[in-house]
């Protein structure tokens, strides 16, 4: 497993480890039943705190893509848990009402919007049939 | 959190106070659980060096309560140095010692003093077998004492200001080894440090005193949350906004300060707010304002 | 007892002390030596000089042994010896140093006098109690400057407490080894030294024990 965490990038290291393995889960490197690092093994890997580690894993725990178990390790879900669905679409959602709010500061009608979603899941499409 | 559950504290501090004639050092409560880091900061003269004496029994306190690796007591205390491990910020063996007779003495006094750990730790550290103590860099000193502490194969090191005669791969080293010490969750370091960066990253408790005061003492994360760093045009300082900034500094082109994140309601949208560090905090802080 | 020893061990590793003592009582011994052989001395008063000069050495040692325990508390405070431990320690060194001393001094003395039994003659006895002087100030001036040592700095400590000290000690030195008008040929070994030798040693142990007490006290008080 890859794990870079940056000093420098403004973001809380606990949120890079968990954004980066939430980010291996989801692209299937990391199958469910790993066993991922114990939280005082990456805390000395990474030279971060343990506190950080373990916020990291545990709110990994709570949005459902890892499972820890005492004194065993923390074990990677699948990632089809219902648990990681609604969060992902928490996270949508959270990211389009921050569309919608700055939409609505630069006066842009809400039909844009749907335009701009449209064009953008064209282009997406687009790009993985060229592939 | 994962982190509760029963946990044993290598260090429990309740109210501890101490009165000197210029100075007064109270309030001062926190605990250290086993495999865990924790970081003391604060502006020279601010009582770190005081509460680490009180805790190696080499004052009295006034008023509050100390257990350390379980024992309350100054004596009890003083039969388990064994378990503990302690280097200081001023020069502490005889002028003229070399790492033998440091070696030699220890020996006599630590059952569990451990010759090869010592002369690997030396070597490792690169400390000089043939220079005498007073002959040493402050760095060298340092780590000898480092060394020291570490080769009876304590418990709990307490440090004080570790990593200030160091260069920054020494230092670094350091701080691999302190991850090392408590690794295995039975282990804990108290450590005291100007240079805050190296406690952001590795400290998992942190306790900030001020002019003999404790300002805080939690995780490092939760107290770099409680504020923000705001900067912006002197057009945009209103006198509400000057009233509540900490450490406010002005200069001719605008203005920073800090903030506490429960007072950032309704700033406006041009003003920059950014996370801090341990050294904004410290600066901003010490720069004065609002508490 | 045992970390008591233990911190002597440590007194005596903590200056070069057990260099310097050495180094101070084999340039004595051999300067006291010398002497007896050389065709000047034919006074016992030389021999009196070299016990003399073993008798400054100690006072010139004693600071040294002070200053060795100047800034070293905080290493001692990390230690797994208690307080008294420490002072106790303390005053075994200096009390070991005397009697060292003391032994030195005996040796030198009976050497001569087995090596050139006519050099001394009947004179041994004075010259053997002399050698109570150096230790016995050594003692004293301890017995003023641990307690204060341990109470403050070495660096406030007054050094004029100790004039009236020496001054005794030489006293007692020209009664013991000198006078021989007051206590006859054989000095503190004759039946009016006896009680005088009795008295100085008791009252010098009471002093030194009552010093030990106090320093212990006084210790456990400080702040390091």
């Amino acid at each position: 497993m890859r794990i870079v965490v940056s000093n420098k990038a403004g973001i809380p290291i606990y949120q890079q480890i968990e954004d980066q393995i939430k980010t291996a889960i989801l692209a299937g490197d990391l199958v469910e039943g790993t066993l991922l690092p114990s939280i005082r093994q990456l805390a000395k890997d990474l030279q971060i705190s343990v506190i950080t580690t373990t916020r990291a894993y545990h709110d990994l725990e709570e949005q459902g893509f890892v499972n820890n178990v005492q004194g065993k390790g923390s074990y990677v879900l699948g990632q089809d848990s219902a648990l990681v669905q609604e969060h992902a679409l928490r996270e949508i959602e959270a990211h389009l009402s921050d569309a919608l709010a700055a939409a609505q500061l630069a006066k842009i009608p809400v039909h844009d919007l749907h335009t701009m979603l449209d064009t953008l899941i064209a282009a997406e499409s687009g790009d993985d049939g060229d592939r | 959190m994962m982190v509760t559950g029963e946990e044993e504290n290598l260090i429990v501090v309740d109210g501890l106070a101490k009165q000197y004639k210029e100075f007064t050092l109270h309030g001062i409560h926190f605990h250290l659980p086993a495999g865990y880091i924790m970081g003391m900061i604060g502006p020279n003269g601010a009582g770190k060096t005081t509460t680490i004496k009180a805790l190696l029994d080499m004052i009295r306190p006034d008023a509050g309560h100390i257990s350390m690796l379980g024992a309350s007591t100054a004596n009890d205390r003083i039969a388990l140095r064994d378990s503990l491990g302690v280097q200081l910020d001023t020069t502490l063996y005889p002028d003229y010692w070399r790492v033998k007779q440091v070696a030699k003495s220890l020996r006599d006094f630590f059952p569990q003093w451990d010759d090869a750990y010592f002369d690997q730790l030396c070597r490792e550290m690169d400390i000089p077998s043939k220079t005498k103590y007073k002959s040493m860099s402050r760095g060298t000193q340092v780590k000898l004492q480092l060394a020291a502490a570490l080769a009876h194969h304590p418990r709990l090191l307490i440090l004080d200001e570790p990593t200030g005669g160091l260069d920054p791969l020494a230092r670094d080293e350091l701080l691999t080894r302190l991850q090392d010490f408590i690794a295995d969750g039975e282990h804990s370091v108290l450590l005291s440090t100007h240079l805050t960066g190296d406690l952001e990253r590795i400290a998992d408790f942190l306790l900030y005193i001020r002019g003999g005061r404790q300002q805080f003492f939690g995780h490092v994360d939760d107290l770099l949350n409680q504020y923000v760093l705001v900067k912006g045009g002197l057009n945009e300082l209103t006198p509400a906004l000057r009233e509540v900034l900490i450490g406010l500094r002005t200069h001719s082109e605008g203005f920073s300060g800090l903030l506490a994140v429960d007072q950032t309601a309704g700033l406006p949208n041009t003003l920059l707010q950014e996370s801090i560090t341990l050294e904004e905090l410290m600066i901003y802080f010490g720069r004065g304002g609002h508490a | 007892m045992h970390n008591t020893l233990r911190m002597m061990r440590l007194d005596t590793r903590s200056v070069n002390i057990r260099n310097n003592v050495l180094l101070i009582y084999l340039v004595t011994n051999l300067i006291t030596v010398a002497l007896a052989f050389s065709p000047l001395a034919e006074g016992a008063f030389l021999i009196g000089f070299g016990g003399l000069i073993g008798g400054s050495g100690a006072c010139l040692i004693t600071p040294f042994v002070a200053s060795a325990q100047r800034g070293l508390d905080a290493f001692y405070a990390m230690l797994p010896v208690r307080r008294r431990d420490i002072v106790n320690g303390h005053y075994l060194f200096a009390a070991v140093l005397s009697l060292f001393m003391l032994m030195n001094t005996w040796l030198i003395v009976i050497l001569i006098h087995w090596l050139r039994p006519t050099l001394f003659g009947a004179d041994l006895p004075i010259l053997l109690s002399f050698a109570f002087v150096g230790p016995f100030m050594l003692l004293m001036m301890s017995s003023v400057q641990y307690p204060i040592l341990m109470r403050i700095s070495y660096e406030k400590a007054p050094y004029l407490i100790f004039l009236p000290i020496v001054a005794a000690g030489l006293v007692s030195g020209y009664i013991g080894g000198s006078s021989t008008d007051l206590l006859g040929r054989h000095g503190f070994f004759s039946p009016r030294g006896y009680p005088l030798l009795g008295l100085g040693l008791v009252g010098g142990a009471g002093i030194f024990l009552a010093s030990l007490l106090l320093a212990r006290r006084l210790y456990a008080r400080r702040d390091l």
